[in-house]
């Protein structure tokens, strides 16, 4: 080998080492003096402060101190804001809402599918209408050239979207716009003639497309965006600063009552609510809520923003929680106070209960420990309890977390493998339950954000009844079925036979016949071609109940056919029932495909 | 946009994840050809490679934690290899002058590549070396051999003197050397 072979040959170094040497170097040279005089005073800080804990709920309507108004805020972030390059981003939304139509992919009504293609061809994206009697493809309606003027400008690929059916319309929503200038689009087409909807109603909305539900009779648009307040780009006018909607070409401001600033936002960062009603045909209510908010948690009649400084890690964390049906009222505050980094991984509402686990570290120098947190407040009260578990280590990382009849199911990782740890939630007290079941780790599966899908967030445990619950492991093994009635303990592990690159559709998982189903998708790599890649849908089907041993009892079947799909994505593959067959829509083919 | 929103747009297929990585890290990457071909239309050339072959790899790559690595280690090599094609390209002469240097650290230089080690064996034998040095010694010695800075640029970022950039990287190279015999490779 010769000195240029091996220059050539450092492309081998880890992608970890060459990121990181493309970070900008922070030197650390500094003197030991210096160095000794910081570590007594950070050591003497940390010491007094180490058994510091104040978690504390209060109700105030008032939900910042330091700002009275937008115009104030604006004011001091001119000068002091953190700027960041980032100004427009989807914020993380946990919806548990019962009863609440979800965004779908794809739609059916009558004997028809609607499929929204953000990839129609190189230049235009559009709905497809499906006809479920014939089993083809009837017609595309180029969603740009339909609109009115107020859209036309957007001749480009929404990025965000999402449908439903309501009554006899179909609903569409799409992020569109340019990067620094996003907008989202709700359209609202009659279905008088299936085969040729009409658009009926158009609003524009600011931000990114972060989620929305129906519900009685009500739609809930929630857009998130965000802008720059420091130096010479600051705008003039403070409405500028303001979401804005545009209702069938009238634009609707938003006034200073319908804005509220969560604690001291240290840049313009807003998650904009929007009702409508359907029924009325007009916007009953609407909201902003400023703040540097890390992920919306929602519930029936409730949401809840967890607000921590992207900037600063050890910032304290707080949970504002509103009242929808209440004119969002502010119904609690709940501050995070405990010494070290807290950072909030889930809020469930039970009752007038909010029940919230927290991951929390803390120590010094090498010597740090992890623990989770379970707080359960009581918002009618005002009251709360809480319990630490001491996890084994600092660097044990939360998986998933599942949420079930009274308790938090929550998988603790460390390296490559997992364990459980339970919290209880009984009427506001807090206890945990330790358990020594191992599992596969799900890294790349809960938290994951599947950017251009409504589903957005997945979890990887999912609840199948009798205290049993399917967990998705991507690799190695495909998923596990873990009966938790008492200790943890499998009842179905499966064993290798399932490829390491598949992927589960985890919305398709069905009861048939004492089998429980569950839809993957398999890519083959080996056939791709032109940057294209194919894939096998399969439906594996195990015996959840039976005695051991457990065993894939059919594998590809009842998929007969192994169908090519455009694309690996989980969101893609919606599955329909009609006349006793599943259909589900090939994105390569545009075609209507049978799964038999 | 973050890299998992690019690399799903790329997986999407959609044009855009061109536009998203040239507005992220497009700056960052022809930084990275300049360094090597000293022209800016090459370079240029370079980075437009660089997407064609990003968007021919994703799928199936999914580069989630390391995007810019990915497409820095796709316009390095084709950077290289637009050097050994164009033996006109003035920044030819750095080139050597880096080889050379790395050469000091070979125990035996010999021009058969392949009879003497295979690449998978080289790759551990590098990263091990590489894990086995501080955090600031690797990126110097990274920045040096695998972005290509000057010396003048190293010592600029890590704030140390030209001397000492160049003390650093000799006392490397002499250790490289020392940890291939050390571990018997016979390179």
């Amino acid at each position: 080998m010769r000195g240029k072979d091996l220059l050539e040959k450092l492309e081998l170094v880890d992608s970890e080492y060459i990121q990181a040497a493309s970070m900008p170097w922070k030197k650390k040279r500094i003197t030991s003096k210096i160095a000794a005089v910081i570590f007594i005073f950070l050591s003497i800080s940390i010491i007094i402060q180490m058994n510091y804990t104040n978690i504390n709920i209060s109700t105030s309507r008032n939900t910042s101190d330091k700002y009275s108004s937008l115009t104030d805020m604006l004011n001091y972030l001119e000068t002091n804001e953190k700027h960041s390059d980032i100004k427009s981003e989807i914020i993380s939304v946990s919806a548990n809402i019962n009863g609440a139509d979800e965004m779908q992919l794809s739609v059916m009504y009558k004997d028809y599918i609607y499929h929204f293609n953000d990839y129609i061809d190189k230049y235009s994206s559009g709905i497809q209408i499906f006809s479920l009697k014939e089993n083809k493809l009837l017609k595309t309606i180029n969603t740009v050239s339909s609109q009115t003027a107020v859209l036309k400008e957007f001749d480009i690929h929404p990025y965000n979207y999402g449908m439903f059916i309501y009554q006899d319309e179909l609903i569409l929503l799409c992020t569109v716009g340019e990067y620094d200038d996003m907008k989202t689009s709700v359209n609202i087409y009659s279905l008088d003639s299936p085969e040729n909807p009409k658009i009926k109603c158009q609003y524009l909305q600011s931000g990114h497309l972060d989620t929305a539900f129906i519900s009685d009779n009500r739609l809930y648009l929630f857009t998130s965006d965000g802008m720059c307040a420091c130096g010479f780009s600051a705008k003039s006018d403070t409405d500028d600063y303001k979401p804005y909607l545009v209702f069938d070409e009238k634009t609707i401001k938003w006034n200073d009552n319908e804005i509220n600033i969560l604690g001291e936002p240290q840049r313009v960062f807003y998650s904009a609510v929007s009702i409508m009603d359907l029924q009325k045909n007009e916007i009953s209510q609407k909201r902003a809520f400023y703040g540097d908010v890390q992920e919306m948690f929602l519930d029936e009649n409730t949401i809840s923003f967890y607000i921590k400084h992207s900037f600063n890690y050890f910032e304290k964390p707080s949970i504002y929680i509103f009242d929808i049906s209440d004119n969002f009222s502010c119904i609690s505050k709940i501050n995070i106070n405990k010494s070290g980094v807290t950072n909030i991984l889930d809020i469930k509402k039970s009752g007038d209960y909010y029940n919230i686990i927290c991951q929390h570290y803390s120590g010094i120098m090498y010597y740090w420990s992890s623990e989770i947190l379970a707080v359960s407040a009581d918002t009618k009260n005002n009251t709360l309890n809480y319990q630490s578990f001491k996890l084994d280590s600092a660097n044990a990382v939360t998986d998933d977390i599942v949420w079930d009849d009274g308790k938090a199911i929550i998988t603790v990782s460390q390296s490559s493998t997992a364990k459980f740890v339970i919290a209880k939630f009984d009427n506001g007290n807090v206890s945990f339950k330790n358990t020594s079941l191992y599992v596969d780790r799900v890294a790349g599966i809960d938290g994951h954000e599947y950017f251009n899908s409504p589903f957005r967030s997945i979890k990887s445990m999912i609840p199948i009844g009798n205290n049993l619950y399917l967990r998705y492991n991507r690799k190695p093994d495909g998923f596990d079925i873990i009966d938790f009635s008492d200790e943890p303990k499998y009842l179905y592990k499966s064993q290798g036979e399932i490829p390491s690159d598949c992927r589960f559709n985890y919305r398709y998982t069905w009861y048939e016949n004492g089998l429980l189903h569950t839809v993957a998708i398999i890519p083959d790599n080996s056939k791709g071609s032109n940057g294209k890649t194919l894939s096998e849908v399969y439906v594996y089907s195990v015996e959840p109940q039976s005695t051991s041993p457990f065993t894939l009892v059919k594998k590809s079947s009842p998929l007969k056919r192994k169908s090519k799909l455009y694309g690996i994505f989980i969101g893609d593959l919606t599955v329909f029932q009609y006349n006793g067959r599943q259909f589900y829509i090939n994105s390569e083919t545009h075609s209507l495909e049978v799964l038999e | 946009m973050n890299d998992e929103q690019i690399i799903t747009l790329y997986w999407k297929r959609s044009e855009k994840a061109i536009k998203e990585t040239s507005k992220k890290y497009g700056k960052k990457l022809k930084a990275v050809s300049m360094n090597i071909v000293q022209s800016i239309p090459t370079a240029e050339e370079c980075e437009n490679d660089t997407y064609l072959e990003a968007w021919n790899s994703m799928p199936p790559h999914e580069p989630h934690n390391y995007l810019f690595a990915f497409l820095a280690r796709i316009i390095r090599h084709i950077s290289l290899n637009r050097c050994k094609e164009q033996n006109t390209l003035k920044r030819n002469a750095f080139v050597c002058e880096l080889s050379a240097e790395l050469e000091e650290c070979i125990p035996s230089p010999d021009d058969d590549i392949n009879a003497k080690i295979d690449e998978i064996t080289l790759k551990n034998v590098i990263n091990d070396f590489l894990s086995s040095l501080t955090e600031e010694k690797r990126r110097i010695f990274l920045r040096r051999y695998w972005y290509m800075d000057s010396i003048k640029d190293i010592a600029k970022r890590f704030s140390i003197s030209e001397s000492n950039a160049k003390t650093t990287l000799f006392r490397i190279r002499e250790q490289m050397k020392e940890y291939l015999v050390k571990e018997g490779y016979d390179i």
